[in-house]
């Protein structure tokens, strides 16, 4: 499969790269300089819709990585806008599957993690008015109508709390955690997935290897076959 | 009331600053390439000059129609909508609630239904089935936005979703939804009577923002 990872200078990006590189063709893109002995690379501002149109072109799959999380207009223009551009251009191109990425809140907002617990990925999205949630929030939305109505599947990957795999220090007890490593594989995991898997063309997954109860993860493991291999035991035995 | 209405070059929003004029004290705002005489120049960023335009206003009517003028600024139409009904009216929103705005009425679209089957009977209680044609795409964000503000309870915002409307029952559905006591989020379909009515405006009518009833 020939894929376009957007974003690959961001925290996840390398990890996607690591998992996704055995057997599969990499365009790797980011807003910064892109250095790769073994892969295409360009440079690919998201909310330049000429950009991302000639990026995507020959593609089979779009992996989004980007995010801008502080900036009030960058997170618009990346988060938001950035999500329109992506569709827009991989729709046009024949582009059958984004991944898209964000932080748990972009669904489940303040609205449900201040009360709720067993918060599956497919409750209708609440992301609140934060502006990083807020804007990765339209970002979905978008992603999500334009899945409904074009030929092409939506995988959301939802994170939040990231650690390195050999990082064994106590603390950070965190319902919604997963190793960085275990987080690019579901990246490869939502690529390779059989499209009669997917109940519809615009699906959301927690991502996360934590017992806490409070974001389901079951869909996960069902679905992509997410079997983390890191223990993060150490964040939350005591 | 002091009311600000936004857009207030274009077509409808000419007409709102008309007709609201005399019952309320108006400000009238659009986009720099839209904004004349009385109109207050603003870009809706996230800055103080936003602040200032919302401040001491009871309530905003946010008429939500970019100008030609900055939409083709922006180097491309879809992406300029996009970034107006997401960034901009989340920064307009953010800073009515910083400065204490109590009401927002939203302008939206009936085209959110447009991919319907005419035979269907959608009311308010029908979820959005927008395209992505961007003149539809547009008010599913602007409403999106204005949803979580208002069930944030940041915020009321009344949504208006509006078809072929007459100048009139423009004018009476927001003068009437301004003089009402807002809920948390409520929203209303619009279009005047007339030939090709399609859509049942009876909670609108029920609610007085509206003469008539079911067509």
């Amino acid at each position: 499969m020939k894929i376009f990872v957007l974003g690959v200078n961001s925290r996840l990006g390398p990890h996607v790269v690591r998992s996704c590189e055995e057997g599969h063709s990499l365009r790797l893109a980011d807003v910064t300089d892109v250095a790769s002995d073994r892969h295409e690379t360009c440079r690919v501002d998201l909310s330049n819709p000429d950009d991302v149109i000639a990026a995507v072109e020959g593609m089979d799959a779009v992996v989004n990585c980007t995010v801008e999380r502080q900036d009030p207009r960058r997170a618009f223009d990346v988060n938001t806008r950035g999500c329109f551009n992506m569709m827009r251009a991989s729709v046009d191109a024949g582009v059958k599957r984004v991944i898209n990425t964000g932080p748990h809140f972009a669904i489940a907002g303040p609205s449900y993690e201040t009360f709720d617990y067993a918060m599956v990925p497919d409750m209708p999205p609440h992301p609140g008015v934060g502006l990083y949630a807020h804007s990765k929030g339209a970002g979905q939305e978008i992603c999500r109508i334009f899945a409904s109505q074009h030929d092409i599947h939506v995988l959301t990957l939802l994170f939040y709390n990231f650690r390195d795999h050999d990082d064994t220090e106590r603390g950070n007890n965190h319902p919604f955690a997963v190793s960085w490593r275990d987080a690019g594989d579901a990246v490869r995991l939502a690529l390779e997935v059989e499209a009669d898997r997917l109940y519809s063309r615009c699906e959301v997954f927690n991502v996360h290897a934590v017992p806490h109860a409070v974001f389901s993860n079951e869909k996960t493991l069902r679905v992509l076959g997410f079997n983390p291999r890191d223990d993060l035991g150490f964040a939350w035995r005591k | 009331m002091k009311i600000l209405i936004t857009s207030s070059a274009s077509e409808v929003g000419r007409i709102l600053v008309e007709g609201l004029g005399e019952a309320h004290q108006v400000v009238a705002t659009d986009f720099p390439g839209g904004a004349g005489g009385d109109v207050v120049a603003c870009s809706l960023d996230a800055d103080d000059a936003t602040e200032a335009l919302v401040a001491g206003v009871d309530a905003i009517v946010h008429v939500a129609d970019l100008p030609v003028t900055a939409a083709e600024a922006f180097g491309r139409v879809d992406n300029a909508q996009v970034d107006f009904h997401s960034r901009c009216t989340y920064n307009l929103l953010k800073a009515a609630v910083g400065e204490g705005v109590e009401h927002v009425i939203y302008l939206s679209s009936l085209a959110l239904f447009a991919s319907c089957d005419p035979a269907w009977d959608v009311t308010e209680r029908w979820a959005p089935q927008p395209s992505t044609d961007i003149d539809t795409l547009k008010h599913a964000i602007g409403e999106f936005t204005c949803r979580e503000f208002a069930r944030e309870r940041q915020i009321k915002v009344t949504c208006l979703r509006t078809g072929e409307l007459n100048r009139d029952d423009l004018i009476r559905a927001v003068f009437k939804a301004l003089s009402s006591p807002p809920s948390e989020w409520e929203v209303y379909h619009l279009e005047s009577d007339g030939d090709g009515r399609r859509f049942d405006i009876s909670k609108a009518a029920g609610a007085g923002l509206f003469n008539g009833g079911r067509p």
